[in-house]
């Protein structure tokens, strides 16, 4: 007769005393009914796993910057460097949640590349992919609005430039102007507001369409290409392939890790609404497309001004990301359709060039 | 008040030199390495129990 | 009509009468929510004229820039002596500009727009000139006011 330790009689008393009033077993059933496919592509499939991983960071490090941050004018930069230069880790906690934004925004876009590549927003995934283009807005909507709070220079303009832009927007612009900014000039209340919008606000959006987003995958499971037959096994998404979504995490928490300890983040000066903008200033990787895009466009084209120009732009371009599976017709069809794989690369082309552009000039 | 509040925020030299930072990403690095290990051969397991 | 189909049309009725009924309930709380968030005007009130700094502030052939209510103004002294004030603000994107005296221009460093020395757009994506206000001196004292 074998003697079991007592302790393995606590840990299974315990895991039947959870079982029978939590009830878990159905979904970690449901989980592990889900099979996720495996094919040459499979690895891009990690992607939609690291964003979330890095939302998760942000939540954290997020309400760790809140114990001492303070949204006036007058002590937002002071309190930014107190959290810097005084706090305990307080560089480390400033250092990750803003390596962590920049990280999260860049598997953002390579998990939406990847999946419009792979045409995964066929049907009958439409909304899967019309989620994911809002949590891509979401996600610079984070950016936009966080990056205003430590109220440096280079922050005041950029809040200065992006809640300028939507003011030639027929009928609504000066209407969305005033509502960002909480009056006609960037103040005090349009820090509270922008604070309460990065804080609270779209949190809570995103976390609503994150949930509807990750309900969908479990309905529908993972999309395989078309005309990929997938020769292996699919696995289990639990907890096989849950393994490896955590390998590729922690690989990513080394990354984050080695930037913010390699390249900490520093504060500017404090913001002076009353000084010229700073020589070279640029805005955020992300936005540098627009940026370049702002820059190039002369002031009138056949008599409709820059802006607007932009503005139609970015209204299409944004337009075309959400339609893009009402579009597609034949990926609906399962037929492969290179045209929009075309328009992918051209905007791919597009991007590196613009950001090129906006180094070298 | 404000004068204070920025003579106080710049009071300590906050960020740590390099030399720290790198002994601290070595120390972070070598933890999760053997965390990646250790689950890894988790993975495997589990897979095993499945035939994959 | 049986009484069963009755029934359901009673049904359907209401159920759509519900959802139309809150759908107009919730018209007016939207309303009241975009009102309480939009700012009231009156923290925007805009004096038409102020006293902004003194002659004697001013160098010849650069330029300062000055608070106007809440808007930046930058004023110019010319070699012949004469003040000018143009809003410092760029048209494009609303960045302050900066004035480079070597080439006198206003310069955006924003988007790379430019203004010559009567505010006029000369390059760049600005869509419209400068802002100009009407400069006084008054023993020394420079006010400008709106146009």
């Amino acid at each position: 007769m074998i003697i079991r330790p007592s302790w393995l009689h606590f840990r299974e008393s315990s895991r039947v005393w959870i079982e029978d009033r939590l009830r878990l077993k159905p979904l970690i059933d449901l989980l592990a009914k889900k099979l996720v496919p495996r094919h040459k592509y499979s690895f891009w499939y990690l992607f939609g796993g690291l964003a979330l991983f890095f939302f998760i960071v942000q939540i954290v490090t997020g309400i760790l910057l809140l114990l001492y941050y303070s949204p006036t004018p007058n002590t937002a930069n002071e309190s930014v460097r107190v959290i810097v230069n005084q706090v305990s880790f307080g560089w480390l906690v400033r250092s990750l949640h803003s390596w962590s934004a920049n990280l999260m925004i860049a598997t953002v876009i390579l998990h939406l590349f990847s999946t419009y590549f792979m045409k995964a927003y066929r049907k009958p995934r439409e909304l899967m992919w019309v989620s994911g283009v809002f949590l891509l807005f979401l996600v610079l909507g984070f950016g936009f609005t966080g990056y205003l709070l430590p109220w440096d220079t280079t922050a005041y303009f950029a809040t200065q430039i992006g809640t300028e832009i939507p003011r030639s927007i027929p009928v609504l612009g000066e209407f969305i102007v005033r509502l960002l900014r909480g009056g006609e000039f960037i103040d005090e209340e349009s820090l509270k507001r922008l604070f309460a919008l990065h804080v609270v606000i779209l949190p809570l959006i995103t976390l609503a369409v994150v949930l509807f987003h990750l309900i969908l995958n479990q309905v529908h499971g993972t999309s395989i290409p078309i005309g990929i037959r997938s020769l292996r096994e699919p696995i289990p998404f639990f907890p096989n392939y849950l393994f490896r979504d955590a390998i590729a995490w922690i690989a990513a928490l080394i990354l984050l890790f080695g930037l913010c300890l390699i390249f900490p983040v520093q504060i500017g000066p404090k913001a002076d609404p009353f000084a010229s903008a700073p020589v070279g200033i640029k805005p955020e990787w992300y936005f540098l497309t627009l940026y370049q895009t702002l820059r190039i466009v002369p002031a009138a084209i056949l008599g409709v001004n820059s802006e607007t120009i932009v503005n139609v732009c970015v209204g299409i371009a944004g337009a075309f990301l959400l339609m893009t599976p009402m579009i597609d017709r034949k990926a609906r069809m399962e037929q492969y359709s290179s045209g929009f794989t075309w328009i992918g690369v051209v905007a791919i082309f597009y991007v590196i060039i613009a950001i090129s552009l906006a180094y070298l000039t | 008040m404000r004068d204070t509040l920025s003579q106080h925020a710049n009071t300590f030299a906050g960020i740590p030199d390099i030399g720290t930072r790198i002994t601290l990403f070595v120390v972070i690095t070598f933890m999760l390495i053997v965390t990646i290990l250790l689950v890894y051969f988790k993975m495997r397991e589990s897979d095993d129990k499945k035939g994959i | 009509m049986t009484a069963q189909d009755k029934e359901i049309s009673r049904r359907n009725f209401l159920s759509q009468a519900l959802t139309g009924w809150i759908s107009i309930s919730v018209l007016p709380v939207l309303y009241g929510m975009v009102e309480y968030a939009l700012p009231s005007k009156i923290r925007d009130r805009i004096l038409e004229s102020m006293h902004v700094a003194k002659e004697a502030d001013l160098l010849v052939g650069s330029a300062k820039i000055v608070k106007f209510n809440k808007q930046a103004i930058a004023l110019l002294k010319s070699e012949q002596g004469q003040v000018r004030a143009l809003s410092a603000v760029c048209t494009h994107l609303g960045c302050i500009v900066q004035y480079q005296s070597d080439r006198k221009v206003f310069h955006c460093n924003c988007h790379g727009s430019e203004f010559d020395l009567e505010g006029r757009n000369i390059s760049g994506p600005a869509p419209r000139p400068l802002q100009p206000f009407k400069v006084d001196i008054k023993e020394g004292d420079i006010i400008i006011s709106r146009i």
